[in-house]
């Protein structure tokens, strides 16, 4: 936690000039490599007067990190609640927020990603956020079964995790480390593979090209 | 560096008696990588190790970037997995469970030398053609499983055979980082095989032989 420093109109700007420099600078630098001079020299503000609003790079992180985790899992919040809502667009509608929010957010992410592998920390954050969002994926399929649109046998928690971590990962190797997909095409291809696991046969409708192989396949349930 | 979950971590498969010091400089670099981390280990960390003197160390590697590319080629699946699928319908999901075995069996020995990797790609260091190369040659191998089931009618999955393929593979190695990393009680080998097998056979949409789906 940020000592309750001076609040005021000058205070305010300067933790902000401190944040917006910081994630510069670990965006270029990385984690590890960042040191706090180089966060008050791209700012231009003196380290003491860093310290009146941070405890250490840590703490300046962590506030960056709840800003841009909020975007990228926060976004995923449906725009309305109904039980009635198709899950193919409800789905494709989530994946195609997550990857934006991932896209836009990239290379901050391996910052934030590159912390939670060292410090324990910042992975209990990462966790935390995490399971929230599975909790929410869960609570759809549960919704889903509920109202017949998915085998009442399927294994929620299961699905969810392995779901989510697919698109997790995908994006991961997309935006961080690879040459990513146009957005449409990679929304729609990781929808179809939820759908798949799910064990949903309707297509994405809308927008979305037709789906091939509406195919034949044996009962989605015995 | 202590593991995250607190899980003893299980030896590295013992390794033959090194013959050089380039064998010793690896094997002990290894050991460090995963003890300390990327970021941690020194190089007289590694000579340390080894018990050499740290001269030697130079005589082999240039740097610690070096000698960590070329332990981290360690992680390239086994020349053997996910190759070779058979043919036959009956045949392919015990098949893919055998892979899949093997393929959590080498993540769970391998795990502390794969979240180093992942640690110096994300840091802007060395590791990143591992990081690359490790997942490329999976979602390859996946692809070519992938397009010769879809033609003997195997796969009716509507997720094209390329991203297929990279679903599969980020499926496992996100599952796998989360089980055996970051959880505080890592699943039996055997459960998280099960798991995998029942959320891949989904998304491939491949017949079950018990004719469950």
């Amino acid at each position: 936690m940020s000592r309750p420093a001076r609040r005021s109109g000058q205070g305010a700007r300067t933790r902000g000039a401190l944040l917006r420099a910081g994630r510069r600078v670990l965006e270029e630098r990385g984690y590890h490599r960042t040191r706090i001079s180089d966060i008050t020299e791209a700012a231009n503000i003196s380290v003491g007067t860093f310290y009146l609003h941070f405890k250490d790079k840590d703490d300046l992180f962590r506030q960056l990190m709840i800003t841009v985790e909020d975007e990228v899992f926060g976004e995923l919040t449906p725009r309305q609640q109904s039980v009635t809502e198709d899950p193919p667009t409800r789905i494709a509608e989530t994946n195609r927020l997550y990857l934006q929010a991932f896209e836009r957010n990239a290379q901050f992410w391996r910052v934030i990603e590159e912390a939670a592998l060292v410090e324990a920390g910042s992975e209990g954050i990462l966790t935390e956020r995490r399971r929230v969002y599975r909790a929410r994926t869960v609570r759809a399929i549960m919704r889903w079964q509920a109202a017949g649109l998915i085998a009442p046998d399927l294994d929620a928690a299961l699905a969810a995790a392995t779901l989510g971590s697919m698109t997790e990962r995908c994006a991961y190797h997309w935006y961080v480390f690879g040459s990513p997909p146009e957005l449409e095409v990679a929304t729609e291809q990781l929808t179809l593979a939820w759908l798949d696991l799910l064990g949903i046969e309707a297509g994405i409708p809308a927008g979305g090209e037709v789906v091939s192989g509406d195919a034949i396949r044996g009962g989605s349930s015995h | 560096m202590s593991s995250p979950s607190g899980a003893p971590i299980r030896d590295v498969p013992a390794a033959p008696p090194p013959s050089t010091s380039r064998e010793s400089l690896l094997q002990a670099a290894r050991r460090v990588f995963e003890d300390r981390g990327y970021f941690q280990a020194r190089i007289t960390d590694i000579t340390g190790e080894a018990g050499l003197a740290a001269g030697s160390f130079y005589t082999h590697f240039q740097s610690k970037e070096s000698v960590f590319d070329a332990v981290a080629t360690e992680l390239v699946p086994d020349e053997f997995v996910f190759t070779s699928p058979p043919a036959s319908a009956a045949e392919a999901m015990p098949w893919l469970r055998e892979q899949l075995r093997a393929h959590v069996s080498r993540f769970v020995q391998d795990r502390r030398l794969w979240l180093t990797t992942q640690q110096a790609a994300l840091g802007g260091a060395s590791g990143i053609s591992a990081v690359r190369d490790q997942h490329a040659t999976m979602v390859e191998r996946l692809a070519d499983v992938v397009r010769a089931w879809r033609s003997a009618g195997i796969v009716e999955a509507r997720t094209e055979d390329a991203f297929l393929a990279q679903a599969l593979a980020s499926m496992a190695e996100e599952c796998l980082y989360h089980w055996y990393l970051l959880d505080e009680v890592p699943p039996p080998e055997e459960d998280a095989v099960n798991k995998l097998c029942w959320a891949w056979q989904r998304v491939l949409r491949m017949p079950d032989p018990r004719g469950n789906r």
